[in-house]
């Protein structure tokens, strides 16, 4: 084994949790339980392959802050959009984000922020008619 | 069939049709441009687009889109180096050569006619053997299925240019999680945790977008640009030319790469950066002046783009007529398709084919505005390039948010999409295939379903598969894809 390698292994125990259920499966879903047990074989027996035969290594993750800002942003996001609707947390959303990544221009915040949600606005609710999602508030 | 093409015709002639493959092409060349940024997520980005629309009109944009991205991933492979799409990859070593000696102009020039023929006879080659291919389709099996399943899923592994362990894992990743849902067979509920969401399985669309918009806007977090535009390189760009003498020393080399493309598009699994790489290695080989290729000449940019805008063409061959995707492009217009209520495979050309025929022949006009705008907007569309990663992040969450949602209007899709994006980071990090997981993920139900069907035909006996001519035939195909990856595998232990 070259390096402790994360994905193969999670990779591992989630296919023998998947085996554990199928072997549950009532008699008549034997065929089921067949088939997700042959392919969570094969997917352990390629993860050890992986495990001991691979030499690359895994590409490191370059800006780890801004990765997980963006995760928890986007995570933030999609709670406050239950809340407030589509449009305003979007509207914060894009606008705390740009500020993050180092927009500082003012007029390209509100330009590009306006731009892309007249643009859904106008294309997708009322030219399109494709909802989008809204909130308890709005 | 030419009563189904010519009401397709008629269905496309209206300013609305052909308004809406317009910026179907613009928005696809717009996207390919931008380095990172795919034609799969261009495709996958503006399906919800094509929810208010006619089918007609929204395969249409869809297929503009495809054809666009696939050239403009040619223009920042030729000014600036970095293929816009991996397809283009290959485009790079004499495009950009070519600008360094002030001959960008007639790079992109032949990039873009090299595009369009490309495009144009593949899109025949579609327009004749899809039908053929589906009246052969009728004959097929549940056991045919399975079998093209498992051959999809072969080839996208050996094909592909990365680890072939990976690659088939990714393939097998797919698999397990369209077991997700109710099986086919006993309709007994499996992994859905108690979620009604979940019973028809994991929804398509929202993965696709997760995997290939969201893990990209990951990356695109990485750095502050996609790529740092050279303003000198642009400057040097006057004439968008070619002379028909430089044409007519190139048709050669685009036909041959045409037809490379399109066989390799047809070929379930492989796709449009090994149709360019081999196109490439093609005419270099075949060359009286093999050294030149790689110095900043004609040949080696019209064999590349003539290749991967063939495969747009191919890729629909079994799309269409089996539904199985030639490609991850391929695969997210499969979305397109489902969405308007039309399910791919041989019924297509019979009960839809006023559409499909629409389809098809939109492709012929959305390469006409390819070869147009390429022409007169190369430059301006690499100016694309220069956005910063900033603008971008942001505006394609809020995109990938409302494909994501629009589909079942549940915001289930939109954490199911959130949380694919967060994988496919990790995985694509870590050199699995994210092409494989989606084909995985789209053959998993199609070979389930065929594998059950089948065995309860042959009384449980698998050696009944070998007693089909069809299925021998297409088990003949498997045995041959796997062939070089393994052959390779034994000559490099004997080194």
């Amino acid at each position: 084994m070259n390096k402790i390698q994360i994905i193969p292994i999670i990779l591992i125990v989630i296919s023998s949790l998947m085996i554990k259920a199928a072997l549950a499966y009532p008699a008549r879903a034997a065929f089921a339980s067949h088939y997700v047990i042959f392919w969570a074989l094969i997917l352990i027996a390629f993860c050890i392959a992986i495990i001991f035969g691979t030499k690359k290594k895994t590409e490191k993750i370059k800006e780890p802050k801004k990765l997980l800002f963006l995760i928890m942003s986007v995570t933030l996001y999609l709670f406050a959009m239950t809340y407030i609707g589509f449009f305003i947390s979007s509207a914060v959303f894009m606008i705390g984000t740009m500020l993050y990544l180092g927009v500082k221009n003012k007029i390209a915040l509100l330009t590009t922020t306006t731009l892309v949600l007249g643009g859904i606005y106008f294309i997708f609710l009322k030219f399109l008619e494709v909802p989008v999602p809204s909130g308890i508030l709005f | 069939m030419l009563e189904h093409m010519y009401a397709g015709l008629m269905l496309l002639m209206n300013p609305n049709s052909i308004l809406t493959i317009f910026l179907g092409v613009v928005s696809g060349i717009m996207i390919g441009a931008l380095p990172g940024l795919t034609a799969t997520m261009a495709v996958a980005l503006l399906i919800p687009v094509t929810f208010g629309m006619p089918p007609e009109q929204g395969l249409a944009l869809l297929g503009g889109v495809y054809s666009g991205a696939m050239y403009g991933g040619s223009i920042s492979a030729i000014l600036l180096h970095t293929p816009g799409t991996p397809a283009a990859a290959a485009t790079t070593f004499d495009g950009y050569p070519m600008t360094q000696k002030g001959e960008g102009g007639k790079a992109l020039a032949t990039s873009v006619v090299a595009s369009f023929a490309g495009g144009i006879l593949s899109t025949v080659a579609l327009l004749f053997i899809a039908p053929l291919l589906a009246s052969i389709a009728l004959r097929f099996g549940p056991a045919e299925y399975f079998l093209l399943a498992i051959l999809g899923l072969t080839t996208i592994a050996t094909l592909s240019t990365g680890n072939i362990i990976k690659g088939l894992a990714s393939g097998v990743i797919g698999l397990l999680l369209a077991t997700v849902g109710t099986d086919p067979i006993s309709g007994y509920g499996r992994f859905t945790f108690g979620s009604t969401n979940l019973l028809g399985g994991i929804p398509f669309m929202p993965a696709l977008i997760g995997l290939f918009s969201m893990a990209q806007v990951l990356t695109l977090s990485e750095s502050e640009y996609i790529v740092r535009i050279e303003k000198e390189a642009l400057r040097r760009i006057r004439h968008i030319s070619l002379t028909l003498k430089e044409l007519k020393k190139l048709k050669g080399i685009i036909l041959s790469g045409s037809i490379i493309g399109t066989i390799v598009g047809i070929l379930p699994g492989a796709g449009a950066t090994i149709a360019s790489f081999i196109s490439y290695n093609t005419a270099k080989n075949n060359s009286p002046h093999p050294e030149k290729f790689g110095t900043g000449i004609p040949e080696g940019v019209a064999a590349s783009e003539s290749a991967n805008n063939a495969v747009v063409g191919g890729s629909l061959v079994p799309l269409l007529t089996l539904g199985i995707p030639g490609n991850s492009v391929a695969a997210a217009l499969l979305g397109g398709l489902m969405i308007q209520g039309l399910l791919p495979g041989p019924d297509l050309f019979h009960t839809y084919g006023n559409i499909t025929y629409a389809f098809i022949l939109s492709l012929f006009i959305a390469n006409i505005f390819m070869i147009m705008v390429g022409l007169l907007g190369a430059p301006y569309f690499s100016r694309v390039v220069s956005l910063s990663n900033a603008i971008l992040i942001p505006t394609i969450v809020v995109l990938s948010i409302i494909g994501s949602y629009a589909i079942r209007n549940n915001m289930f899709d939109v954490w199911l999409m959130f949380a694919f994006g967060i994988a496919g980071y990790f995985l694509d990090k870590a050199d699995y295939s994210l092409g494989a997981i989606v084909l995985g993920l789209i053959l998993g139900p199609i070979a389930e379903r065929g594998l059950g069907r089948a065995m309860i035909l042959f009384n449980g006996n698998p050696m009944l598969f070998l007693t089909r001519p069809l299925s021998l035939a297409i088990i003949g195909l498997i045995v041959i894809f796997m062939l070089p990856p393994i052959l390779k595998g034994k000559r490099r232990k004997k080194t």
